[in-house]
């Protein structure tokens, strides 16, 4: 599986959206409706998933579905 | 009421809207001293500190705050290595995973979610009172959030088991913990808009309908502090001989069958 279709995957499961409104430029916050503990849940699956550990402040910039993709894809070896 | 200087254990702070925020300051107004536990830093970074942004400096540096995930036993050996003598705990933690153990059906097949959320929200009591109880060698008071067991509420599915089996835990445990004046009891409260409580389906219903079934009007934004009060009421002395009750701080909804009528209301 990608990076990006394990990310959406993840999203889906932890913000209970549809898989179809987790695209690149959705926004955690306006467009999947994601409230500040949402957030920090989806920072800890996303650790957990790909055996990372994400900064608190890398973690206050993922702002959007793409920003995640791109976050793991540049600094997870453990990726893929 | 309670013990002045007493010290005393508020865990489950997630931020200022958090149930044992209230029950803390309230503590503190009657002169006790509090310790708030948080599941661990990060959550404390990204919830907690950004929602004391705006508190006055005197209230922020009275909150001590140390790290407790009630599911890891070194976590709690840590925490309980890290204070000292105790007069009293708060154990206002709970937690199931809401898209398996909440909402339209009953799921048994998600059974890690249903073991995790019992050892969170029920079992997680009796761990804590274990490494407790040495540190109150005077006698003390513990106290768990509880919410009406008794009835069946739509969605709350498998919570509603663990805080059934959460109070019979606070029954098991004022039984064994009577020989050293250790008091342990439940406060079964109304809805009450928290960060967590967000996260339960139909939670904005319930709380908005708790009105239609309560005898005196219940007010989820506000109530907080009738909660508070009875906690520290069960904490201090005046409740010395109540022990492995369930107090039920809900504006009655709880004793009542169908709606209340107009005639009926305030």
């Amino acid at each position: 599986m990608s990076v990006e279709a394990k990310v959406k995957e993840i999203i889906v499961e932890q913000l209970g959206v549809n898989a179809d409104e987790v695209t690149p430029d959705a926004s955690f916050v306006e467009d999947l409706g994601a409230d500040s503990l949402d957030q920090v849940e989806l920072v800890m699956a996303l650790e957990e998933a790909f055996k990372a550990e994400i900064p608190d402040e890398a973690a206050e910039k993922l702002k959007t579905v793409g920003d995640a993709v791109k976050y793991i894809t540049d600094n997870c070896p453990n990726a893929e | 009421m309670i013990k002045q200087n007493g010290t005393y254990l508020v865990m489950g702070l997630l931020d200022t809207e958090s149930i044992a925020y209230s029950i803390g300051k309230t503590i503190q107004k009657w002169g006790g001293t509090v310790i708030y536990t948080a599941q661990n830093e990060r959550f404390k970074r990204l919830l907690l500190d950004p929602s004391l942004k705006d508190l006055p400096e005197e209230e922020r540096r009275k909150i001590r705050v140390e790290f407790c995930d009630v599911t890891i036993e070194d976590d709690l050996k840590n925490l309980f290595a890290n204070i000292g003598t105790l007069d009293g705990i708060v154990h206002s933690i709970a937690y199931c995973n809401p898209k398996t153990c909440l909402g339209d059906e009953f799921h048994t097949d998600a059974v890690d979610d249903i073991k995790l959320g019992f050892h969170i929200s029920c079992a997680s009591l009796g761990s804590v009172v274990r490494y407790a109880y040495p540190k109150m060698p005077n006698g003390g008071s513990v106290v768990t959030l509880t919410f009406d067991s008794r009835h069946a509420y739509a969605y709350y599915n498998w919570m509603s088991v663990n805080k059934a089996a959460l109070e019979a835990l606070v029954r098991g445990l004022a039984r064994r913990h009577g020989k050293d004046y250790i008091r342990v009891n439940a406060v079964s409260a109304g809805p009450l808009v928290t960060k967590a409580a967000s996260k339960i389906p139909g939670f904005g219903h319930l709380s908005e309908t708790w009105n239609l079934i309560s005898p005196i009007p219940w007010d989820a934004n506000e109530d907080r502090q009738a909660v508070a009060d009875a906690v520290v009421y069960l904490l201090g002395e005046y409740s010395k001989k109540i022990t492995g009750q369930t107090l039920f701080v809900d504006g009655g909804a709880s004793i009542v069958g169908g709606a209340i009528m107009d005639h009926e209301r305030a």
